[in-house]
């Protein structure tokens, strides 16, 4: 194109948009060295926003499920800690109990009967333990205590052995199982909480079921044993000296025999525990993943940004030095 | 009589610099008016009798350059169009929200999903619950806020229609006086450039409205058509006829009547992307209001559709009765599929769960129709949520391409969908303003250069000077001749 004159604003219309644009990748280039992150993350994954998203997503997932394993976690802890107690009333007891008549005599009864009854009224509350207002024994019914008192479990005994009219230590002792596997027995009056709790999910794959309540049969049975040594403190079982005894000793034979159960029943929530413990540190893995991808996807590599900025700087300089010389360049100022 | 006509060949001399002067004087004055074409003078040869005798200016040049000027318009048509859209896109885009961001769409469904979980996990614990029945609020409000942007920008894409079909009326019938004022001065033989400058003026304020074609006559009168071949001026300016609406909600469309088309002589006059007018600002602004918003309207929409179905499903909530609303209600009742149309805004969380309409934040866990709270620890209904919130489902409308989805997962792709638009729209529109500027930066390369004006004015200043001790000289030969 010969040109023989250049317009004026041609000049300046070009300085001024080339003025803009490296101003507005200075801005960008800075943004990105303050924040370390991508000024357009659309941009760079050509639109498709899925990826980071479904990372999103996925991170504020795994924030919730945080909660549920940390809750669980305490939970199970706090169940632990309670049969841990229940062992400790119940130990030293089996002994004593079983060498009643044998070796023991009726001073013995009288004490450790007394013992044991004090001794149902802690377990009693062990499994009434409530955790940040959530009675943890009494499965949904999370806002009621888990179990009577042990006078109202006592009184509804005595009702039942008078009810069947039983008075030999086999009559007593099939009254009192009975009672505690009736429905309208044990789990209308002692049992006060509701159904086992629903699956926990602790993470999209795990979940635990249905965590212990008062009402399982090993922790009945402890129930048990105890109330029948209680029992022969009190009217139904105090017909005389050798039912006294021989009750006593059958609730310690009980005692004995679940103990096994009862171990059991810890291991299975050591198990519960240890899944928790598991479910919680693939949760935070997967998080440290997601997070790492999530930085792939958004973070501008810092050096890079830095040079960018650098170079935009230098250039807007040039062009602001061009710009002041092409405005002194003109014929009028030689014209003197 | 040499002399004599010497002296007057001086004078005409003298005249010529004196008029080139004037002319370079302004050019000067307007080296930085947008739309003033340069002029130049043009001088020839004075003929008395058979002989050439002094200079006279035969007229003055105005120096436009038609085709750059004709490219000019349409690229800065294109260019406004495409910024426009582009525009839409990244304002919706900016509604959608950045996917890291919480308040983003997908970001409020997260919060949801998230709270579903924890409330899951303690059930009695009313602070869960309040979490969860805030962060379902929080996504019915993100639903609302985009769907209420969406009908602003219709709104406003409405009104600047009208303001812009106003432009375009007021500047006809501008031009229009102008050509009848070019066509009686260029008869009497005047100068006629600065109406042409004004005319041209006007064209340049409405070519980005629409793309136009001038034509010019020998008379100097110039006629106008669209890129679609509307006649917009031919002797008589036409009018143009909009209606402007107050405020627009989703179901009104250009369709449906309750939203003004375009008329052109009172005839009415096709507005989408292949009609007469389309290819400039104004036609953007009519795919805005009548197809990008509305497309946009249809893709959310059908996202909180997905949402209100999910937790609509009878198999859910046993305790809710056939016919009730779900826990996302269609402005409290429940949603109709041959509604979908503006559901986004409608969107309530169940008014059953919201204590400060009366309702009771256990009915989350019990059941939106359960008259007394059930046990404050099961957590089945709060699981069966969650599981709902995050299962595939097949994707029903809003032209989403039909596959299972889990609800994050049909956000995630509402946002691609936008962030892709805006991406292409981007692209197209600094390809397009770019072209407009290197075209105006051609055209303006042929404006006014100070340089050049005050070289041909030291030039001027000679002639001027040597024409002047011509007749100096002459006056001395005449004083010799008479002394004698």
């Amino acid at each position: 194109m010969a040109l023989i004159s250049l317009g004026d604003m041609a000049h300046s219309f070009m300085l001024r948009r080339q003025t803009a644009d490296l101003k507005q990748s200075a801005q960008q280039a800075s943004a990105e060295v303050v924040s370390g992150l991508s000024f357009d993350p659309a941009a760079r994954q050509h639109g498709d926003l899925v990826p980071i998203a479904a990372i999103e997503t996925s991170l504020t997932r795994l924030e919730g499920y945080r909660a549920v394993t940390n809750d669980t976690a305490t939970m199970a802890g706090a169940m632990q800690t309670v049969l841990q107690t229940i062992e400790h009333q119940t130990d030293d007891l089996v002994p004593a109990l079983l060498n009643l008549g044998l070796t023991e005599g009726l001073g013995t009864l009288n004490r450790l009967t007394t013992e044991v009854r004090q001794g149902l009224d802690g377990v009693i509350s062990a499994l009434n333990t409530r955790l940040g207002d959530r009675s943890l024994f009494a499965g949904i019914a999370a806002d009621q205590p888990a179990l009577a008192n042990a006078d109202t479990i006592l009184t509804a005994l005595d009702a039942a052995i008078s009810a069947s009219g039983a008075v030999t230590i086999g009559e007593i002792d099939a009254a009192v199982t009975t009672w505690f596997a009736d429905p309208a027995g044990f789990s209308s009056v002692g049992y006060l909480g509701g159904e086992p709790l629903s699956p926990l999910y602790l993470s999209p794959e795990d979940q635990v079921q249905g965590m212990l309540t008062a009402a399982h049969p090993a922790l009945r049975d402890t129930l048990k044993g105890m109330a029948l040594v209680a029992l022969a403190d009190r009217a139904a079982g105090a017909s005389g000296a050798g039912i006294r005894m021989a009750l006593a000793r059958r609730g310690g034979e009980t005692l004995l025999q679940n103990r096994s159960d009862r171990a059991a029943l810890a291991a299975d929530l050591g198990m519960a525990e240890a899944r928790i413990e598991a479910a919680a540190t693939r949760n935070q893995a997967e998080k440290s993943a997601l997070e790492l991808a999530r930085n792939g996807l958004l973070v501008v590599d810092p050096f890079e940004a830095a040079t960018r900025m650098e170079a935009t700087q230098s250039q807007l300089e040039a062009l602001y030095a061009v710009t002041a010389r092409l405005s002194r360049l003109n014929l009028v100022d030689f014209l003197r | 009589m040499s002399i004599s006509s010497a002296m007057s060949s001086a004078l005409s001399g003298l005249t010529v610099s004196s008029r080139a002067a004037e002319v370079i004087s302004s050019n000067i004055a307007n080296a930085l008016t947008e739309g003033y074409a340069r002029r130049e003078v043009q001088v020839s040869v004075r003929r008395v009798g058979d002989a050439g005798q002094g200079a006279q200016v035969s007229g003055v040049h105005r120096d436009v350059n038609g085709f750059l000027m004709a490219d000019r318009r349409l690229a800065g048509a294109r260019a406004a169009d495409l910024d426009l859209r582009e525009g839409f896109f990244s304002r919706l885009e900016g509604q959608l929200g950045n996917p890291q961001d919480s308040a983003s769409l997908t970001g409020r469904i997260a919060t949801l999903d998230a709270a579903l979980i924890a409330a899951a996990s303690r059930p009695d614990n009313e602070a869960r619950l309040s979490a969860l029945a805030d962060a379902a609020t929080g996504l019915t409000a993100g639903f609302r806020t985009i769907a209420d942007d969406l009908q602003t920008a219709r709104s406003e894409a409405d009104s600047r229609i009208a303001q812009q079909v106003s432009e375009v009326n007021h500047a006809l019938v501008g031009i229009a006086n102008l050509n009848g004022h070019i066509v009686s001065f260029s008869s009497g033989s005047r100068d006629t450039s600065a109406l042409q400058d004004q005319r041209q003026q006007l064209i340049d304020q409405i070519s980005t409205i629409i793309p136009l074609r001038e034509v010019q006559d020998s008379a100097g009168r110039v006629t106008l058509y669209t890129g679609g071949g509307a006649v917009l001026l031919d002797g008589r300016p036409t009018e143009l006829g909009f209606a402007k609406v107050g405020v627009i909600t989703p179901d009104m469309t250009l369709a449906s009547g309750a939203l003004s088309g375009l008329t052109l002589k009172g005839r009415p006059l096709r507005t989408d992307a292949t009609g007469p007018l389309s290819g400039g600002s104004l036609g953007a602004l009519f795919a805005i209001r009548d197809q990008l918003a509305v497309e946009a309207q249809a893709g959310l929409d059908a996202v909180a559709r997905d949402l209100v179905d999910r937790f609509q499903d009878p198999a859910l909530d046993a305790t809710r009765a056939p016919g009730a609303a779900g826990l996302f209600t269609d402005h409290g009742l429940e949603f109709n599929p041959v509604d979908e149309v503006g559901l986004s805004q409608r969107l309530m969380l169940n008014a059953a769960t919201v204590p400060q309409s009366g309702g009771a934040l256990w009915r989350l866990r019990d059941g939106l129709g359960s008259a007394t709270p059930g046990p404050v620890g099961e957590s089945a209904l709060l699981n069966a949520l969650h599981q709902a919130l995050a299962a595939p489902r097949l994707t029903l409308s809003g032209g989403f391409s039909p596959a299972q989805r889990s609800l994050p997962g049909l956000a995630a792709q509402l946002a691609s969908g936008v962030a892709t638009n805006r991406l292409t729209a981007q692209k197209d529109a600094s390809f397009s303003s770019a072209r407009a500027e290197a075209l105006r930066v051609m055209e303006l390369e042929g404006g006014v250069d100070t340089d050049r004006e005050m070289q041909d004015l030291l030039l001027i200043e000679n002639a001027y000077a040597a024409n002047a001790k011509v007749i100096q000289t002459m006056d001395q030969m005449l004083q010799l001749l008479l002394g004698m």
